[in-house]
């Protein structure tokens, strides 16, 4: 599909003129409206919220911004696992430059004490206020017990475990915690998922207050940052299990559109097409004609979830299909998806397995398989 | 298009699984990314769509809006868009054509759309991107089976071309779809002879000889068969580095293990 945009770039010159120029505008309009930042508004540490990748889908940071007013610059991580990249920075003329990036004026911006950097994809950090807490002390509090804000439930197991439970969405997932020291503050670090430690950060907490009944730190609550309290549960026993409620992907910033895995024209999509029309049996069924989209996510470790099952008549409108023939089709791409589907994905970039996001849309006339869209 | 270019392969990787050391690599990119303002919004679809909604309306802008709802594979969006481009823009009419043939396996809306933008010029055979209408008419046929009306369309495309300026000008894709329909009209014969022609305007395509085999096995010409699917079989594999795209046309689609079967279907059996 990217292809087939890409050609539609390539052979429009005129649109991807006309984009620019829109994308020139926009940036000229903000810049203008932008307050320009000074070296005394940006100078200090901040510490990362998210980066922005659209305007419901953000990915935490677990990073640093030192800004020294010496002009010296350190970007780090909160838990310390990398060594912090060190240069200099500078304010000249309303544009800021970090390192050797210069950025254009009004894409550095100071908001209600957060630091945003860039207009698309905006990096978000806040304000550092260093608030010290006896580390040693604060594990012996929290470790072992769950704890709960009127958003998030955080058990926090002795093994290292933690399991974070959504309140509005009942989700629960597992990942890894720590405690770590930055400055004199203490830093509650989860990453990982519920098979290791990759899969990338949670949002970062900072502890202010730790008492056996109660917790208070800063952080991002999923609608602002804020200082929320979290109430003590209960305490956790040895055996109280930490497992995830439902299917987790592996990666904690995990969308479908990232991790979508091209099926239908590569040889996957063809082997699966193969299968289909040897396997699929439904008798005919007039009126039953349209597209059948089919989704679903296969984690790193081969787990398969999120299901999802989406009809289209043949004038395109939503519609239901009967449930013999989408739950055969449905069965039947998940038996048949070749089992190297996972390396298939990976084999681009890395080695490693990731999840993979599967969507696969079928067209049917009375009942029976006439296409596979790519 | 560099730019747009090297921001698709960069951002999926910037949301990889990461370990320390890979997120503070890719917050460092990040911070690199932002220095400027990208023109589309790729993987943003809230921000790409208000983006969209307050471009100037035209033609080109309407119809990549029912492609951008194609990618996110929201078929009720996609057709709307599609049909609001033709109606606004009827020049836009054989582009839809194309789209609900490729993307959406619609044999009977293209024809619609397809037959409406060749009305707008009565005696000219228009072009849709690389191709006539009348071509793509003849694939939207053949996809209905209907493979008498498939061969008049790509006669009507071909015959005119090669008429004028000779066979070398013809698309070696053109003569392949032609002579899938003969072959499945049994006259193998006439889709050798456009075989032959489309080897000499690409003489290194798995595509072109794998039909060759095909055409050669309704012939009765067993040896021959079996050499043009392993030619096949060869420059399949050794072009596979060449292509930038998965398959070498769309609309005729080989994979290497349909190679495989007709290579397997004529060994002799014990």
């Amino acid at each position: 599909m990217i292809t087939a945009l890409w050609k539609l770039i390539v052979t429009t010159r005129a649109l991807g003129w006309a984009l620019w120029l829109a994308a020139l505008q926009g940036l000229l309009c903000s810049g203008l409206k932008a307050q320009p930042v000074s070296q005394q508004q940006l100078a200090g540490i901040w510490i990362g919220v998210h980066s922005e990748w659209d305007t419901d889908f953000f990915c935490p940071l677990p990073t640093y911004l030192q800004l020294d007013t010496d002009g010296t610059y350190a970007l780090g991580l909160v838990d310390a696992s990398a060594a912090p990249i060190r240069s200099t920075w500078a304010v000249r003329d309303d544009s800021v430059r970090l390192d050797t990036i210069r950025y254009a004026p009004g894409l550095v911006r100071v908001v209600d004490q957060q630091l945003r950097i860039g207009q698309y994809y905006p990096l978000v950090f806040r304000k550092f206020t260093d608030i010290p807490l006896d580390s040693a002390r604060t594990v012996q509090t929290v470790a072992g017990r769950v704890w709960q804000s009127d958003g998030l439930i955080i058990a926090l197991y002795a093994n290292g475990r933690v399991a974070l439970e959504d309140l509005t969405t009942r989700q629960r997932s597992v990942h890894f915690w720590q405690l770590v020291r930055f400055g004199s503050s203490v830093f509650l670090v989860i990453q990982g998922n519920q098979y290791g430690r990759d899969g990338g950060y949670k949002p970062l907490w900072q502890l202010t207050q730790a008492s056996s009944q109660q917790l208070q730190a800063i952080g991002w609550n999923g609608r602002t940052v804020a200082t929320e309290t979290f109430r003590f549960v209960s305490a956790l026993a040895p055996g109280d299990s930490c497992r995830p409620a439902v299917f987790q992907p592996c990666d904690n910033c995990f969308t479908r559109m990232w991790h979508i895995t091209q099926t239908g024209r590569t040889a996957v999509g063809h082997s699966l097409w193969q299968a289909l029309k040897k396997h699929y049996q439904v008798r005919t069924q007039p009126g039953q004609s349209g597209l059948v989209r089919i989704q679903f996510v296969i984690n790193c470790a081969g787990e398969q979830g999120l299901f999802e099952v989406a009809g289209f008549d043949e004038d395109y409108c939503p519609r239901t299909f009967d449930c013999t023939i989408t739950d055969q089709l449905l069965a039947l791409c998940r038996q048949h998806l070749p089992s190297d589907m996972l390396s298939y994905a990976t084999d681009q970039i890395d080695t490693s397995p990731r999840d993979a996001a599967i969507s696969l849309t079928f067209r049917l006339k009375d009942g029976q398989l006439t296409d596979m869209l790519p | 298009m560099t730019q747009l270019r090297l921001l698709l392969l960069l951002l999926p990787a910037l949301v990889r699984a990461q370990t320390g050391e890979q997120a503070l690599k890719s917050c460092a990119s990040m911070l690199a990314l932002n220095r400027t303002v990208p023109a589309l919004h790729f993987f943003a679809h809230k921000r790409e769509q208000t983006r969209q909604d307050s471009l100037q309306a035209n033609g080109l802008a309407s119809r990549f809006r029912g492609l951008w709802y194609i990618r996110q594979q929201d078929y009720e969006q996609a057709a709307d868009w599609f049909e609001k481009t033709a109606a606004r823009f009827p020049k836009e009419q054989g582009a839809i054509g194309e789209f609900y043939l490729s993307m959406l396996a619609d044999p009977v809306r293209a024809l619609h759309h397809l037959n409406a933008f060749d009305a707008l010029t009565p005696t000219f055979d228009d072009h849709i991107n690389h191709n006539p209408v009348s071509y793509l008419r003849g694939l939207a046929y053949r996809h209905l089976s209907d493979h008498d009306r498939a061969l008049e369309q790509f006669s009507k495309a071909i015959d005119a071309l090669e008429q004028k300026h000779g066979a070398e000008w013809v698309n070696y894709r053109q003569y392949v779809s032609r002579a899938v329909s003969y072959l499945a009209t049994n006259r193998a014969d006439k889709a050798l002879a456009d075989l032959d022609k489309a080897n000499k305007n690409f003489g290194r395509s798995a595509l072109v000889n794998y039909h060759r085999g095909r055409a050669l096995q309704q012939l009765g010409r067993l040896t021959e068969a079996r050499t043009a699917f392993q030619d096949a079989l060869f420059f399949y594999r050794a072009l596979r580095v060449e292509r930038s795209h998965p398959l070498e046309d769309d609309f005729n689609p080989l994979y290497e293990s349909d190679i495989d079967a007709a290579l397997a279907a004529l060994k002799p059996k014990p």
